[in-house]
């Protein structure tokens, strides 16, 4: 995606927008600032971004979505706080907070990142000339943050390895899987159907984005494959004890040690990834339950480092073993046939597929223990 | 109807089929002559219910300026961003 001239970002699509629901109204309404042909006068009081007050400027047209958004994890950003919070310890929450500032909180989403305009955090810039898109563009929005992985199995971009079958078959894109409920944070239809919703809304936000049930999940659509109804033995041996992608996955990117710090010489905020690769490892389940009771699902190594944060003080994670640095993983890149679908034995006794303790950073292996599989299964005769 | 009106009426329709069999049959028309026949108007006024043009507020500033491409190239300012200095996978 090359990035757009200071011009090309703001320039409206006047004749089309006039004619949107949003284009009848003043844009003053919205953006404050003045009527006046000079631009410094125009644009006293300006509010570039409305939807960064979501509640004022959308909420009063769209109640059955603002919201709800409220706890999104896309606006509240709590699945990075709280694998933070469970790694370190409140008196280190004030360091924390300013090296959130610095480096995270700039991938917080508001509508407009949405339906208007590029993420301000990849450089920002009109999608569509101003129309709002009630579906963000896959490349321009979704995969514009969620790039380095999702976006680069999604779409094939890693060496070697094929484009999602979703996307190279069927030309999918992320909306067609990821309903507007779970982006806005809604709940599931089917629990609007019993609970008001005043009660869903008053739900408190998701601690992460594996919390609850599968959103969205593989049997949503492939409803057959739940205890092999589709005919297909190892559907009937596995779909309870195996998440769809420990069979339909392919190599997916893992990344080492990332540091955070702010530059001496621009003040600018960067970060330092040692390394990625691509791997392709099953291990247990660390979420395991009601709605994810796999024993087995694939890990990706996440790139937390004991020191990622030591630029903000020292020892900001005493309680790095608390979590597993090798985590719960759904990589986007399924395949109908994979080397784990070819026999039995392509998984059983092959323990180059697991994630066993040889695999592991000796200085992980306590936060990893949960994740470890200590003996891998027995090949089938 | 009778029998005899109907039996008349066929009669007719049948006469009436075998004179058109006598027709001079239609001279072929060479693919190119037929080729340079000039297209004529069918509709010689416009629709009666015309495109409707967007009405965009001359009044507007806003958008007046927006709108306008060669006065945003003028009047924007020049994005100056330092390159990244982050190393790796983001």
């Amino acid at each position: 995606m090359a990035p757009l001239e200071p011009w090309e970002k703001v320039l409206i699509d006047a004749g089309a927008f006039v004619q949107t629901t949003h284009g009848r109204m003043d844009c003053i309404e919205c953006h404050g600032g003045v009527q006046s042909p000079d631009k410094e006068t125009a644009h006293q009081g300006l509010i570039a971004r409305p939807s960064e007050d979501s509640e004022t400027f959308c909420g009063e047209c769209h109640p059955n979505v603002v919201p709800a958004y409220q706890s999104s994890l896309h606006l509240t950003q709590s699945g990075y706080w709280t694998v933070l919070d469970e790694r370190s310890t409140p008196e280190n929450h004030p360091a924390l907070e300013e090296m959130f500032g610095n480096h995270c909180s700039s991938c917080h989403t508001t509508c407009g990142d949405c339906h208007v305009s590029q993420p301000s955090s990849v450089g920002g810039g009109f999608v569509s000339g101003h129309i709002f898109q009630a579906k963000p563009s896959m490349t321009r929005n979704c995969t514009a943050c969620h790039g380095s992985r999702v976006g680069k199995e999604y779409l094939g971009k890693n060496e070697g390895v094929r484009a999602d079958v979703h996307f190279r078959q069927a030309r999918m894109t992320c909306v067609d899987c990821h309903t507007m409920d779970e982006m806005h944070g809604s709940q599931r239809k089917d629990c609007a159907s019993c609970h008001s919703p005043s009660e869903l809304f008053g739900n408190p936000p998701s601690p992460h984005r594996y919390h609850g049930e599968e959103q969205p999940a593989c049997t949503d659509c492939h409803s057959k494959v739940v205890n092999g109804l589709d005919g297909v033995e190892m559907h009937k041996q596995h779909s309870q004890d195996l998440s769809c992608q420990v069979c339909h996955s392919v190599e997916y990117t893992s990344c080492d040690s990332c540091h955070v710090a702010v530059s001496e010489d621009t003040g600018n905020p960067y970060f330092e990834t040692k390394a990625s690769y691509l791997t392709f490892l099953i291990g247990r389940n660390p979420l395991q339950n009601e709605a994810r009771p796999y024993e087995y699902v694939v890990l990706r190594h996440v790139p937390v480092d004991k020191d990622s944060f030591s630029y903000y003080g020292d020892d900001l994670l005493p309680n790095y073993d608390a979590l597993p640095t090798w985590v719960y993983a759904t990589p986007h890149n399924i395949q109908l046939d994979t080397p784990q679908t070819e026999t039995c034995n392509a998984c059983h006794g092959n323990a180059s597929l697991f994630l066993t303790a040889d695999k592991v950073n000796p200085a992980e292996m306590d936060a990893n223990a949960p994740v470890i599989v200590e003996s891998v299964p027995e090949p089938v005769p | 109807m009778s029998f005899k009106r109907i039996f008349a009426f066929l009669g007719v329709a049948l006469a009436l089929v075998g004179l058109a069999g006598c027709a001079p049959a239609p001279a072929a028309v060479p693919q190119e002559a037929a080729a340079t026949v000039e297209p004529v108007a069918v509709r010689s006024r416009p629709m009666l219910i015309p495109t409707p043009t967007p009405f965009i507020d001359p009044n507007n500033e806003c958008l007046s300026c927006h709108s306008d491409k060669d006065r945003l190239i003028q009047t924007a300012k020049p994005e100056e961003k330092a390159p990244s200095e982050s190393k790796g996978e983001g």
